[in-house]
């Protein structure tokens, strides 16, 4: 293990490689700056580019959007009260008031040290869980695997919309997207209306390109004249004091334990890990009433634990080969474009490359570190860019980057289609994390449900016979059925003691 | 939002029922002990309905309806939105005919005005400066071959 390891430091220490990891965290600081730009949007938008990178160079990069566009989106939610992505929704409470009494810089300061240290942890975490958690995943079988398909998908549906039943026609639709093409087992052809540019299936970039990028563009374009506010402070010294490091390093560590544990939740993401550690952070304190008013844990809990995320949702990932939320999908589907197909054999067959993805985090996470702290001043006016230069820009992006992946004018089509349709769906309730999840999904899905039917001679007891995959889908169950089941028993509750 | 998931519903259903009965066509009878290749697409299908009828249902349950609806079709946001609508398929003709260059160039300054820039020199700036980036990083640096179109293809 060490031997690779050292080898694998060698290796993306190299400077090209580090300069593509600085590129892409810069870009990734950019759009997580950016209201009306996502992480997802900008991992979206780098896939194609990296993928005419060579070995390992690609995935480098999209860590570096990864991490840096988790980051970005302090910057806004400190200096203008917007945070630039939900991840950073916690950090507005004490961080805008900081920046009201003149201190900016350093919210700023604790800000970035703390993403910083959240995103280094997460990364030592998964060095050490990973390659424990495969050792137990090595015994799955198709029906395990197949189980462990639906509780990634339950958990993304159940989590990401408030509407349960829109959540999971989301991911029915996602793995309906599947299914178009030839069917690998048979060879029939299914749903191609006879065009040859959906025999190969639907690709996921062009969808996913679609759903994040270009949808989030036409909805800048509708939203046309809400222009953001202007930050206008002047930034001094935003490294920050000793003593504030002293009084937050607790708070910074506790939040990341609690990141890297939230991250590793498929479902789950930065968004909540941040309010849990928020909460945390105000209950452990001594002065819970002065949270809200600008206490500088306020500012380090949330940013701790988002950047935590990370390094956690990589765990499953790596180990499973299932993504926890849409910015790991990409990142899965990056990882098997280059040919690495995630899960417990990853860790045996090519652990060079496991390695590479984690010391890659881990260098990722200081050239987030290093670019905050270099470059606070420039990425403060980030947030000053109109959104007419920059919709037409992303737009443009969104067609190149499709265009890019296969040299298919086919895909800039589809694309632009699926787009509208996201645009659409959004605006109905419909989220988008579980149809791209479900387009990931669908073949591990069909594939495996196919085996274990083959095995049991076509008895579907196969799946609850077996203790793993029998609690993979009761946490499934429950993570779908058991909050709208609650809610139905308040509203009983509630009726009862109206009668009464 | 009652009568959007009441539609919403009705369209999922119809889908639904259509994709099952392609399905029946790819070889819904399981073969041996083996799935047929249709048989997963009609397990969606019906998943489909059965959600459709839930989300149907939840509407028809919900008490009054005080949440705005979603999508407000004669404000000046949707209104844009017909015109960009236009606009990407005239890009998408011009994309065909012309080649990606030229399609580019009519699309920036067609979403900026669109968004509100009246400056001249600002839409030929961007422009500019977008396809030249392009150029430079995929078509030189990454050896992409960028669409030329029906005419210069």
């Amino acid at each position: 293990m060490l031997e690779s390891l050292l080898s694998v430091i060698g290796q993306v220490f190299q400077p090209f490689n580090l300069l593509i990891v600085l590129l892409g965290t810069f870009v990734g600081i950019f759009v997580g700056a950016m209201p009306g730009l996502s992480s997802i949007m900008g991992l979206s938008l780098m896939l194609p580019l990296t993928l005419r990178f060579e070995g390992t160079t690609g995935i480098l990069m999209l860590l570096g959007v990864f991490c840096g566009a988790i980051y970005g989106g302090s910057i806004t939610a400190i200096l203008v009260k917007t945070p630039g992505t939900a991840n950073s929704a916690a950090t507005v409470l004490d961080g805008y008031p900081l920046t009201q009494r003149g201190e900016a810089a350093r919210a700023l300061g604790i800000s970035t040290f703390s993403s910083t240290f959240g995103g280094l942890f997460s990364a030592v975490m998964l060095l050490w869980t990973a390659p424990l958690l495969s050792k137990v995943a090595l015994s799955f079988t198709s029906p395990e695997y197949f189980s462990l398909a639906i509780f990634g998908l339950s958990m993304v549906t159940s989590l990401s919309s408030k509407n349960v039943a829109k959540g999971l026609i989301s991911a029915v639709f996602g793995l309906m997207l599947g299914t178009v093409g030839m069917d690998a087992l048979t060879g029939v052809k299914r749903f191609t209306f006879g065009s040859t540019y959906l025999l190969g299936g639907i690709a996921m970039v062009p969808v996913l390109i679609g759903l994040y990028a270009f949808a989030q563009g036409l909805a800048n374009v509708e939203a046309a004249g809400e222009e953001h506010k202007h930050a206008g402070v002047k930034l001094k010294h935003t490294f920050p004091r000793l003593s504030d490091l002293r009084r937050t390093l607790p708070t910074m560590l506790r939040s990341s334990v609690i990141g890297t544990v939230v991250g590793a939740i498929p479902g789950t993401g930065g968004d909540i890990a941040s309010w849990l550690a928020y909460n945390e952070a105000r209950r452990w304190d001594k002065h819970p009433e002065e949270f809200g008013t600008g206490r500088i844990e306020g500012v380090a809990a949330p940013e701790a634990a988002n950047n935590a995320v990370s390094g956690g949702a990589l765990i499953p990932l790596l180990t499973l080969g299932i993504p926890g939320d849409a910015g790991t999908a990409v990142m899965l589907g990056a990882l098997m474009m280059q040919g690495i197909v995630p899960g417990p054999l990853l860790f045996t067959s090519e652990q060079q490359k496991v390695y590479t993805i984690i010391v890659g985090l881990f260098v990722a996470n200081l050239c987030m570190g290093l670019l905050g702290f270099c470059g606070i001043r420039l990425f403060s006016k980030i947030g000053d860019i109109s959104n007419r230069y920059l919709t037409p820009i992303v737009f443009v992006f969104c067609i190149v980057g499709t265009f890019a992946l296969n040299n298919s004018v086919n895909d800039i089509f589809l694309m632009l289609v699926i787009g509208v349709l996201a645009f659409f769906l959004i605006k109905l309730g419909f989220p988008m994390p579980p149809v791209i999840l479900g387009l990931i999904l669908g073949d591990t899905l069909e594939k495996n449900l196919q085996r274990s039917l083959m095995v049991s001679k076509g008895s579907f007891s196969i799946f609850f016979t077996r203790p793993i995959s029998l609690c993979l889908l009761l946490v499934a169950f429950a993570s779908v059925f058991l909050p709208a089941l609650l809610r139905l028993a308040k509203a009983r509750r509630k009726e009862g003691g109206a009668d009464a | 939002m009652k009568k959007y998931d009441f539609g919403v519903s009705a369209l999922l259903i119809v889908l639904s029922l259509l994709l099952i009965r392609s399905s029946m066509t790819l070889g819904a009878a399981a073969t041996g002990t083996a799935m047929g290749s249709g048989v997963w697409p009609a397990m969606l299908g019906t998943l489909l309905i059965v959600l459709s009828v839930v989300l149907a249902v939840q509407a028809a349950l919900k008490k009054g309806d005080d949440e705005p609806a979603p999508i407000d079709f004669r404000s000046a946001g949707m209104k844009r939105m017909y015109i960009l609508f236009g606009l990407l398929l005239a890009f998408v003709a011009v994309l065909k005919l012309l080649g990606f260059y030229i399609a580019v160039a009519c699309l920036i300054p067609a979403v900026m005005r669109l968004l509100g820039e009246k400056r001249l020199w600002m839409d030929a700036a961007l422009t500019a400066g977008m396809l030249a980036f392009v150029h430079l990083v995929f078509v030189l640096l990454l050896d992409l071959k960028l669409p030329g179109g029906l005419l210069f293809g």
